[in-house]
């Protein structure tokens, strides 16, 4: 496995968006002022960048989301480590198993989960790849798939549903 | 595995009754894939939530190795607005007006083709900027259609040279409703007053196919023309247009909804997540929390509480809890909040607590029920709701029952009702009571065919819910007309759409039986079957036993026989008798008996009347007092004709004969000729074909001189037709037994040349 922090710079267009999107993200009424940075990944993405995305080859695409899941990944590994050195007690097995599905786990428990849909439904898979992980939108997925912007759309909520489930069957 | 997917889908676009069914047709002989397809449905609005929650953990996550990565790879900061000058389009921004939950709102001059001042709203939020110009350019023709002196006008839409997109409208000058009424001190009255023009715009719009999908204060500015204050409505199309959402399916960009919507105002079906579609009913409920707040000083949820309760919190709060009743809102109030919300309403606390108790704490609660079945189907009933109101005449937010048996459609009805009345009546008591959706087989097999077309699911399923929503508001307007006298217009606006789009409800089910009522009196039967059969599937939405107290299963099944359509009387018949059994009362068991019995009957049918035969015969359950002792004993006599007992029929006969008629209409001539037509064949029965000649010549001559021609010159019972069609019916079977009685002329002049 590749180095994942060595591939950031590459990242760097998609992890800008990353950015931007939080704004879309952002819950409430929408106080926040949008941070240099994601003006500076809006304006490079909307403007002529945006084109040179678009003609990357799907196969591009498909690698940076591969990559953007792995850096998401491991930074979040790293911080459930962190934080589980911090607070280290020990609980009977059962009550671990009973634990909340907390933000603090949910980025590894969708991974888990979209790992077992890659191999029962790989289409289903790679449309949650690209989009929930590179952040890509549903056309951009489309584009790289080759499917219908609507599928990709009917992908996504079904692969949704049925990701949630297995979570929450756990 | 994409066919699940497709079912799922399906699933997802249609509301709680209709899923199961459609789900339990697809999965007869699957109960484990209905299980799991259940399961997945159960979660779809969680798992979006979810998600949700998840991509603001991922773009947390990405910030973080953002922030990592070396400081001169972040490049320059950019302008955060557009500067005042500038030229974006044909339009120079002049001024900076205000910021509202999308986007930055400009004051703009517009050089060509005329030279006007125009607001000019720049889209915060740019990231699919294509995908909205294309949406607008899809609203366009129906914004352009909208003319309203209260709704500001769109004219143009575009993209910034930044790629954020942007709309022209007409440039509203005023203030928002609830500060112009603060200011202004208007009372309840007045500010109802007010309302009721914001409803009449919106529903204009809804007429034209157009949701607003964000009403709030703040879109709706009051500014004064000619002294008289005047609301105008902004912003229209404009959240749909910028909706990133297809028909039903969402992506993890749904919060961007939300800020383009206004939680406190937004309906719990544009909250749900789960992929039912809003319609325009979702407005019905925006303007409940508006009228809310216009009365009541506050939102009914609080803003910033629901901006800190986080995603799913909030999600929670708008689709469980009910806002306090109005009143008891006001009440609750800090005392110098109280006091002044009153002085802004001219009166004091206790004054405005006792105005708003009682119906307008039902408008207000009725508008913004969580169950969009359950608000105000259109935004016309809300309207007339509150002119009720104003008017100090009930309203319908209250329970139902008293007011709506008044509009009950009765035949023999003892207070004789001129049409017109009787037809305003049941509309205005149907109107608004509580309607669920009623889900036609033909509805789950069209969803069926959709699933096999799924590829134009995305462009069916937007026409579909217009089509609807058109449908629903040509009802709503169909039911105005009807309410003025203009039948024939409410007919044609309601043939100008296929009849069966129309969602059976309470409010459509009093103008498909005017209608049908109508029609059958011309003798148009197509059409009449057509809105009988759509008022037989709302009436399932009554007690059977009210049904039967009324004589539609008359009506239904006279009409029926009458357009030829011997199939659909038999499966009707079965139908009545799996539904309405037992009757209760005589009045309950005439009915049936009549409409079970126009034809020779099989024996299961036979069987299943014994009981309802019995109750009509003893005039159960107080014999002394018969409501209608004719009809009974006409009732009975074509019981024992079809027992094939013609001394007990003959008996009934004499008797019936005997009655003068209990209403002063000419359906008791009809009663006496089909009569007679009984009395023939029982006397033919029992060897007296002279005397059986003379009846049934009798009942020739009486239909023949028939009855009232036309509809509304002398109005009489509407109901009476249908007497007259059994009369025939029974003249037809009588007469192939005795052929040398002449046959009937033709139906009536008019009629025949009408088919």
């Amino acid at each position: 496995m590749m180095n994942s922090e060595t591939q950031i710079a590459e990242l760097y267009p998609q992890l800008r968006r990353l950015a931007a999107s939080r704004m879309a993200m952002e819950r409430g009424n929408n106080t926040l002022q949008p941070t240099a940075l994601v003006h500076e990944a809006w304006i490079r993405l909307s403007g002529e960048r945006s084109d040179a995305w678009r003609r990357t080859s799907s196969n591009m695409f498909a690698a940076v989301a591969e990559s953007m899941r792995r850096v998401l990944i491991d930074r979040a590994r790293r911080q459930a480590r962190q934080k589980r050195g911090k607070d280290l007690t020990r609980v009977p097995i059962e009550a671990a198993r009973e634990v909340d599905i907390s933000e603090d786990d949910q980025m590894l428990l969708i991974h888990e989960a979209v790992t077992r849909l890659e191999e029962e439904d790989p289409v289903r898979a790679q449309v949650v790849i690209l989009k929930f992980f590179g952040g890509l939108s549903n056309r951009e997925v489309a584009d790289a798939m080759g499917l219908g912007e609507r599928t990709v759309e009917r992908h996504w909520a079904y692969a949704r549903a049925w990701l949630y489930r297995e979570i929450r069957n756990l | 595995m994409d066919v699940d997917g497709a079912v799922f889908e399906t699933a997802l676009m249609l509301e709680p009754e209709a899923r199961r069914m459609f789900l339990e047709r697809y999965f007869r002989d699957d109960p484990a894939g209905l299980a799991r397809m259940t399961e997945l449905l159960e979660v779809s609005g969680e798992s979006a939530v979810f998600f949700l929650e998840a991509s603001q953990r991922r773009s947390t996550l990405a910030d973080e190795i953002l922030a990592e990565l070396p400081a001169n790879a972040t490049g320059a900061e950019p302008p955060t607005t557009e500067e005042v000058g500038t030229w974006i389009g044909s339009y120079r921004l002049v001024s900076r007006i205000g910021e509202g939950g999308c986007g930055v709102v400009y004051e703009a001059e517009q050089e060509r083709p005329v030279r006007r001042t125009v607001a000019l709203k720049i889209i915060r939020l740019g990231m699919d900027t294509e995908r909205v110009i294309a949406r607008f350019e899809a609203e366009r023709q129906a914004l352009a259609m909208m003319d309203h002196p209260n709704i500001a006008r769109v004219y143009d839409a575009g993209a910034t040279a930044t790629g954020r997109p942007y709309f022209v409208m007409e440039r509203v000058t005023g203030e928002r409703i609830t500060t112009f009424c603060d200011r202004e001190r208007l009372d309840i009255e007045a500010r109802i007053r007010l309302f009721i023009q914001v409803c009449h715009a919106i529903q204009h719009a809804h007429q034209k196919g157009v949701i607003h999908r964000d009403i709030k204060p703040s879109n709706v500015l009051v500014g004064r023309t000619d002294s008289e204050p005047s609301p105008k409505v902004i912003d229209f199309g404009i959240a749909k247009a910028a909706d990133r959402r297809d028909a039903a399916l969402r992506g993890p960009r749904t919060i961007a909804d939300q800020l383009l919507g206004t939680p406190p105002y937004m309906s719990p079906e544009q909250i749900d997540m789960s992929g039912i579609d809003v319609d325009t009913r979702t407005d019905v409920y925006s303007l409940g929390a508006l009228l809310y707040e216009l009365l009541g000083g506050r939102a009914p949820f609080d803003n910033d509480a629901l901006s800190h309760a986080g995603i799913s919190e909030m999600r929670r709060i708008l689709l469980e809890d009910d806002p306090p009743l109005l009143s008891r809102m006001v009440a609750a109030l800090p005392p110098t909040e109280r006091e002044a919300v009153a002085t802004a309403r001219s009166t004091d606390p206790d004054r405005l607590i006792s105005r708003l108790r009682g119906d307008l704490d039902g408008i207000a609660a009725k508008a913004m029920s969580k169950d969009r079945n359950q608000r105000y189907q259109t935004v016309n009933a809300l309207a007339a709701d509150l002119a009720r109101f104003l008017a100090d005449q009930p309203v319908l937010a209250r329970p139902p029952g008293r007011l709506y048996l008044l509009g009950k459609f009765t035949r023999r009805n003892r207070a004789v009702c001129v049409l017109g009345s009787a037809v305003a009546l049941s509309l205005i008591a149907g109107m608004g009571v509580s309607t669920w959706l009623y889900v036609r087989e033909r509805e789950a097999r069209a969803e069926q065919n959709r699933l096999r077309v799924e590829a134009e699911t995305a462009r069916s399923v937007e026409s579909k819910l217009r089509q609807q929503a058109q449908a629903r508001a040509n009802v709503s307007q169909a039911a105005v007309l009807l309410s003025e006298g203009r039948i024939e217009e409410a007919d044609a606006l309601l043939q100008q759409n296929t009849l069966m789009t129309i969602e059976p409800s309470r409010e459509a089910a009093g103008v498909f039986r005017a209608l049908g009522n109508w029609n059958a009196f011309y003798e148009r039967w197509e059409r009449a079957v057509q809105y009988y059969t759509l008022l037989n599937q709302a009436n399932r939405l009554d007690p059977p036993t009210d049904i039967v107290e009324g004589c539609e299963v008359i009506a239904i099944s006279s009409a029926l026989l009458a357009h030829g359509d011997i199939p659909a009387y038999n499966d009707f018949r079965h139908e009545m008798l799996e539904l309405y059994l037992p009757a209760t009362t005589s009045h309950q068991a005439e009915h049936l008996l009549q409409a079970c019995l126009l034809t020779p009957a099989d024996p299961w049918v036979m069987e299943r009347l014994v009981d309802v035969a019995h109750v009509c015969e003893h005039g159960l359950p107080d014999p002394a007092n018969r409501p209608y002792p004719d009809w009974e004993a006409f009732a009975m006599a074509l019981y024992y004709h079809r027992l094939d007992q013609p001394e007990e029929s003959l008996k009934w006969a004499e008797k019936c004969l005997s009655y003068p008629s209990s209403t002063n209409d000419k359906s008791g001539d009809a009663r006496l000729a089909a009569t007679r037509c009984l009395k023939a064949i029982a006397c033919l029965q029992l060897g007296d074909r002279t005397a059986a000649e003379r009846e049934l010549r009798e009942a020739r001559s009486q239909i023949a001189e028939g009855r009232e021609t036309t509809f509304d010159s002398k109005p009489s019972l509407a109901g009476e037709w249908y007497t007259w069609v059994i009369a025939r019916l029974l003249f037809s079977e009588a007469r192939l037994l005795l052929p040398r009685v002449a046959d009937l002329p033709s139906p009536h002049a008019e009629a025949v040349v009408k088919r």
